[in-house]
């Protein structure tokens, strides 16, 4: 009996040294963006500020098993949704194989679906010491660039041993559970994190739609959105981030 | 928890290896209070120029990491772990054989820098906030916000502009609570003048900034937040434009728009006569406040824009060439942040428009025919004014209401002179007019609505009323001379003169009730119930009186005297369903309504009422394609009353030839209409097509019927009558050509329709159909040119059932073109072209081919300030006015004087200070 308790003791310690670092689990961020910021300035966009709600509130959530991910979108807050309506955004997929460093999505571009795949975009963090919790977890900011000129902050937690975070950002020494990036007016941020009765089943690569490069479609959607001014810049970035 | 391991020591082993280009670092991590290996810690490499992560790593369970190629470089070596503090570490990795680091165990954050506030300077401390007063320290003249940063105590500005607050790096600056443009802080700080500044604020950004910006991004950023003085964001922008060709010609205008805050006054004022008889969209929305207005969130998704003109003349370069004079004066301010919107505005125009014109028609009735020729001259002065307010206050989140009220005054005046002739088949007169007229038209109305909107607990539950009461009042006193002679072959058998003065008094007032319920019955399924609830009733007092020996119009004409009175009483309850479903979503609803009539000839002392039960059948259905595509269905019926002056049984003799009478058996009419249209745009490939297919026929549709004597001379009334309809069907395919960038848009159209009138108790059917084709071209490169083409071509069959010579088959066609350049920066030239032809055809001989050509150069002085230009209109001096119609049993050619060559030139000063007019949208 005493044997058996000493091992118990052993073993439990082990499993709390274990635990401390997370390597599987499903993260739901709440994504909140400024409708009137995105709108801009001017008449007509003052016209519909007041109709339109300030914050747009949706959930999605990222299953994570070690070297892969997968997100998908959730469930939207229905009294702040946005009046532009379901683009197809939603069926949106994002499949990240980080250890292979590729990525597979399934993205509503203009109305079509398409299934995109490329090698995970490097981006370059620049770490800082600056640190806050989010869903109980103490997290350090970092902040890098997308599409050569989009600043990211985002905020990471060494405690969950994934190198992953919402869609495909990547690539910081541990799970991203926070993202701000004021040009896009929208935030990201963890509000769970689940362990117990998570399907890692449905980590796998979406395959319904058209197969493209992902580099080569968005050169395609650049030329064909450079005349819509920052309308279309946003397009783009939402279209492949 | 961090004070359980009070003692965190890290002990690193380096062992470096060098392989190659590359080399290799391995060391380990221990927890030294316990001399334990401490597993999964990061071990991170920072360059340590500017911070961006190199590699990463973590431990295993002995502690151990080991970096594999790295480059030469120096680097910070970052090691954290959720129970420890942070240990960093510079490491100077060389080519060759690099020293192991000394393990430095000091914190790397030494944050705090000291403040040093000397006493006597206005800085203040509020809880975590210090404040400082920008006008207390002295900057230079124009001086930007970074050099008053410069000058504040606690706060440095190093050469690239980064900021540093109390010792910590400033992330962000904020302008008045909100984002300034992006994330660069020296954005603002660079662009900014220091004089507007009120006050500067330096925090660690809270939660509460944060959920007031609505975006959170950290909760820990030094943050400066630049309060600006209440008159900084004040300014004003207008234009000045003067132009004139110096003897015949002018078009002045002035137009100002001065903002504080939320608050906007704008004004402007136009003189001219080259028909720029109103503000133009563009300077409507800077300077008119565009009142009219108004957006709507749909349910389905989608944003509703409505806009009501508010009745504004615009020329068309019809009724000869007016003259005119607006000015307008515009008030918009928002209080409670935005809670409450207040919208006014006043305008004033006068338009004087002489006018003459030519028209010769050929009637057919039964076999016979004949021709007659009016020629007029006309004068009309027209004054409107109106005022318009509308507030809007939002109660709370769940009700909202809104008042409108809109007031109309107009006063015209007019006199005209006619001269009529009709020939019969043999070319012999049969009747001969002149007639002169003068009267004042006095018009005032004022309509208003008030909108009450709540929203329950419950998603998508709501409930809307709406109020509408209209008042109108229309007074015309009317004077009439008419000398009309008419005649046998030629041979004159008989003449009449009339002589009258008549004087309507119309006053009308409704009251109408909308209020709308709408229940989720599911998820994805909604009930609307409404009711509907109007009144409106309409007198018309209408005396007319002929001259009397002392010259006086005081003997009342019965005949043409009479005093009528309409009213209309409608309950219209309903209710629809709809299921709005991710990739198609359909409805369909019924209303019934129950309308009482009460028609009341107050003169005769006759009274009829009767009413109606209609139903109000509306169904929609749309589907979603993939791509950006869609097919929509709709149908609905709607009915339509006729009008007091369709009813009242009384005789307008104002055109002794061609008399009007009231009709008062007349039924409202039933009108059904459906429409389908399918579109699809493929944005990657920049090409789309559209079609659609509309049409609609009404019963007891109100038409003409006619009776006209062998003088030529007539009377017609409206009647009931079936058999009207309109349909048609449009498609357009467009697509970008690629390499040379030019877009291209082509399709047809086709339009059938027939209507019904009654001439002689003969019945008249008369079908018109349409066929064409359109092609659209257009090029341009931003800032540089811009041309575009656009021909069309479309052939016209119109037929009449009574004789085939009031028919007619031709062909039509126009030429668009227009070209913009901008050339040496400072230069644009600007032109169009419009040409249009008909058929020849030989009962209209005269000239149908047109070409107006215009074209004006512009320079642009002291940049954009200051514009001067030189313009033509019609180069080509070939404008006319002239229309060629074939209507019901007649075909006819009408001719009138309309703006011709003339030059013109132009000097244009924008002005502004911290604003500019909004653009197109």
């Amino acid at each position: 009996m005493k044997y058996i308790f000493f091992i118990l003791l052993i073993l439990s310690c082990q499993c709390i040294q274990a635990q401390v670092f997370i390597e599987k689990g499903m993260i739901e961020y709440e994504v909140v963006t400024n409708n009137h910021k995105a709108m801009g300035e001017g008449s007509w966009a003052d016209m519909f500020k007041d109709k339109i709600a300030k914050l747009s509130t949706s959930y999605y959530q990222l299953t994570f098993d070690s070297d892969k991910s997968i997100y998908q979108f959730n469930r939207k807050d229905e009294k702040t949704k946005s009046p532009w309506g379901n683009d197809g955004s939603e069926d949106n997929t994002w499949y990240n194989d980080y250890s292979n460093d590729k990525f597979v999505q399934q993205k509503s571009v203009f109305g079509e679906t398409y299934i995109l795949t490329d090698s995970l975009k490097k981006i370059n963090w620049k770490i800082t010491n600056e640190s806050r919790m989010i869903a109980g977890f103490n997290c350090r900011k970092a902040v890098g660039i997308l599409f050569d000129s989009v600043y990211v902050f985002a905020f990471y937690t060494d405690e969950i041993a994934v190198s992953g975070g919402p869609m495909s950002l990547h690539g910081l020494p541990g799970m991203i559970l926070g993202i701000t990036i004021p040009r896009m007016f929208s935030s990201w941020v963890a509000s769970k994190l689940e362990i117990n009765g998570v399907n890692y089943n449905k980590i796998i690569a979406p395959t319904k739609g058209k197969k493209k490069k992902a580099t080569e479609l968005q050169e395609t959607v650049v030329k064909a959105t450079k005349d819509w001014g920052s309308w279309g810049q946003q397009a783009v970035w939402n279209i492949f981030l | 928890m961090p004070k359980l391991f009070t003692l965190l020591i890290i002990t690193l082993l380096f062992s470096i290896k060098l392989q190659a280009q590359t080399i290799a670092v391995s060391g380990s991590v221990a927890d030294t209070a316990e001399n334990k290996a401490v597993q999964n810690a990061v071990v991170a490499l920072l360059y340590s120029k500017d911070s961006i992560l190199y590699k990463f790593t973590r431990t295993d369970a002995s502690g151990k990491y080991t970096f594999k190629n790295l480059k030469a470089g120096t680097y910070i070596l970052m090691t954290t772990h959720p129970y420890f503090g942070d240990v960093v570490l510079n490491l100077d990795l060389k080519d060759a054989q690099t020293e192991i680091p000394s393990v430095s165990l000091t914190s790397k954050s030494k944050l705090l820098s000291e403040v040093i506030i000397k006493s006597g300077t206005p800085i203040k401390i509020k809880g975590d906030t210090t404040v400082y007063t920008a006008d207390s320290f002295k900057v230079r003249a124009g001086a930007n916000v970074e050099e008053l940063l410069k000058k504040l105590p606690g706060i440095q500005v190093d050469k690239d502009g980064k900021i540093t607050a109390m010792g910590e790096q400033v992330k962000k600056v904020l302008v008045d609570g909100e984002e300034f443009f992006g994330d660069d802080p020296g954005i603002a700080t660079k662009n900014l003048r220091a004089d507007i500044v009120k006050e500067v604020e330096v925090f660690d950004k809270k939660s509460d900034q944060a959920a007031f910006t609505g975006i959170d991004d950290g909760v820990k950023d030094k943050t400066i937040n630049l309060k600006l003085k209440d008159n900084a964001k004040k300014g004003y922008f207008g234009k000045a434009e003067a132009g004139t060709d110096f003897t015949n010609y002018y078009n002045n205008s002035i137009m100002a728009n001065a903002f504080k805050g939320k608050r906007k006054l704008a004004a402007y004022g136009i003189m001219s006569n080259t028909g720029q008889t109103n503000l133009d969209w563009q300077d409507n929305q800077n300077y008119g406040g565009s009142s009219g207005m108004t957006t709507e969130m749909m349910d389905g998704g989608g944003i509703m824009i409505t806009s009501e003109g508010d009745g504004d003349s615009y020329y068309n370069g019809q009724g000869g060439i007016p003259t005119n004079w607006n000015a307008g004066l515009h008030y918009s301010n928002k209080f409670n942040n935005g809670k409450q919107t207040l919208n006014s505005g006043y305008k004033y125009s006068k338009v004087n428009s002489p006018g003459e014109e030519r028209t010769y028609t050929t009637n057919f009735i039964g076999d016979s025919s004949f021709t007659s020729s009016k020629i007029s001259n006309a004068f009309s002065s027209k004054v409107k004014q109106s005022l318009n307010v509308s507030f809007e206050t939002n109660i709370d989140s769940a009700n909202s209401l809104k008042f409108t009220a809109k007031g109309n005054l107009n006063q015209t005046k007019s006199i005209s002179n006619y001269d009529l002739e009709s020939l019969n088949a043999k070319s012999l007169l049969i009747n001969s007019s002149t007639r002169k007229t003068s009267g004042i038209v006095d018009n005032s109305s004022l309509n208003s609505t008030l909108l009450w909107k709540h929203k329950f607990k419950k998603l998508a539950r709501t409930l809307t009323v709406n109020l509408n009461y209209n008042l109108t009042n229309s007074k015309t006193d009317n004077y009439l001379y008419s000398e009309n002679d008419y005649f046998t072959d030629g041979v004159p058998y008989q003449n009449d003169t009339t002589d009258q003065e008549s004087i309507k008094d119309n006053n009308s007032n409704s009251l109408t009730t909308n209020i709308t319920y709408t229940e989720p019955l599911a998820k994805d399924f909604f009930m609307s119930v409404m009711y509907a609830f109007s009144t409106s009733t309409t007198v018309n007092d209408w005396i007319s009186f002929s001259k009397d020996i002392s010259g006086k119009y005081t003997t009342q004409i019965d005949s043409l005297s009479n005093s009528f009175l309409f009213r209309q009483n409608m309950h219209k309850p309903g209710i629809s369903f709809r299921v709005v479903k991710k990739k198609y979503n359909y409805s369909a609803g019924i209303s019934v309504s129950n309308s009482n009539f009460k028609q009341e000839d107050i003169t005769k002392g006759i009274i009829r009422k009767y009413n109606f039960t209609n139903f109000f059948p509306t169904a929609s259905f749309y589907k979603k394609l993939s791509g950006y595509g869609g097919i929509r269905l709709n149908y609905n019926g709607s009915t339509t009353a006729p009008t007091l002056n369709q009813l009242q049984p009384i005789t307008d003799n104002s055109d002794p030839l061609y008399q009007y009478i009231g009709n008062p058996d007349l039924n409202q009419s039933f009108n059904h209409s459906i429409n389908a249209n399918y579109n699809f745009y493929n944005v990657l490939k920049e090409k789309g097509l559209y079609s659609g297919i509309y049409g609609g026929f009404t019963q007891n549709a109100f038409v003409n019927q006619s009776t006209i004597d062998n003088t030529g001379k007539t009377i017609y009334k409206t009647v009931n009558a079936d058999g009207n309809y309109n349909f048609g069907l449009y498609s357009g395919y467009n697509f970008k050509w690629k390499k040379p960038n030019i877009r291209v848009s082509f399709g047809p159209f086709a339009n059938a329709s027939r209507y019904i009138s009654f001439v002689n108790t003969q019945k008249s059917v008369n079908t018109n159909t349409s066929y064409g084709f359109r092609f659209d071209a257009s090029k341009q490169k931003e800032k540089k040119y811009e041309i575009s083409i656009n021909p069309e071509i479309s052939w016209v069959n119109a037929k009449n059932s009574i004789n085939s010579n009031a028919s007619a088959n031709y062909w039509q066609a126009s030429v668009r073109a227009d070209l913009e350049i901008t050339f040496l920066k400072k230069f644009r030239f600007e032109t169009d072209l419009n040409f249009r032809a008909k058929q020849v055809d030989p009962r209209f001989p005269a000239k149908n081919k047109f070409t107006l050509w215009n074209a004006s150069l512009k320079r642009y002085i002291f940049k954009e300030e200051l514009e001067a230009s030189v313009s033509v209109n019609d180069l080509l001096n070939d404008n006319r006015g002239y229309e060629r119609s074939f209507t019901d049993y007649r075909y006819s050619e009408t001719f009138y004087k309309t703006l011709q060559r003339f030059w013109m030139v132009t000097l244009t000063w924008n002005f502004s200070k911290n604003g500019k007019p909004t653009g197109d949208f």
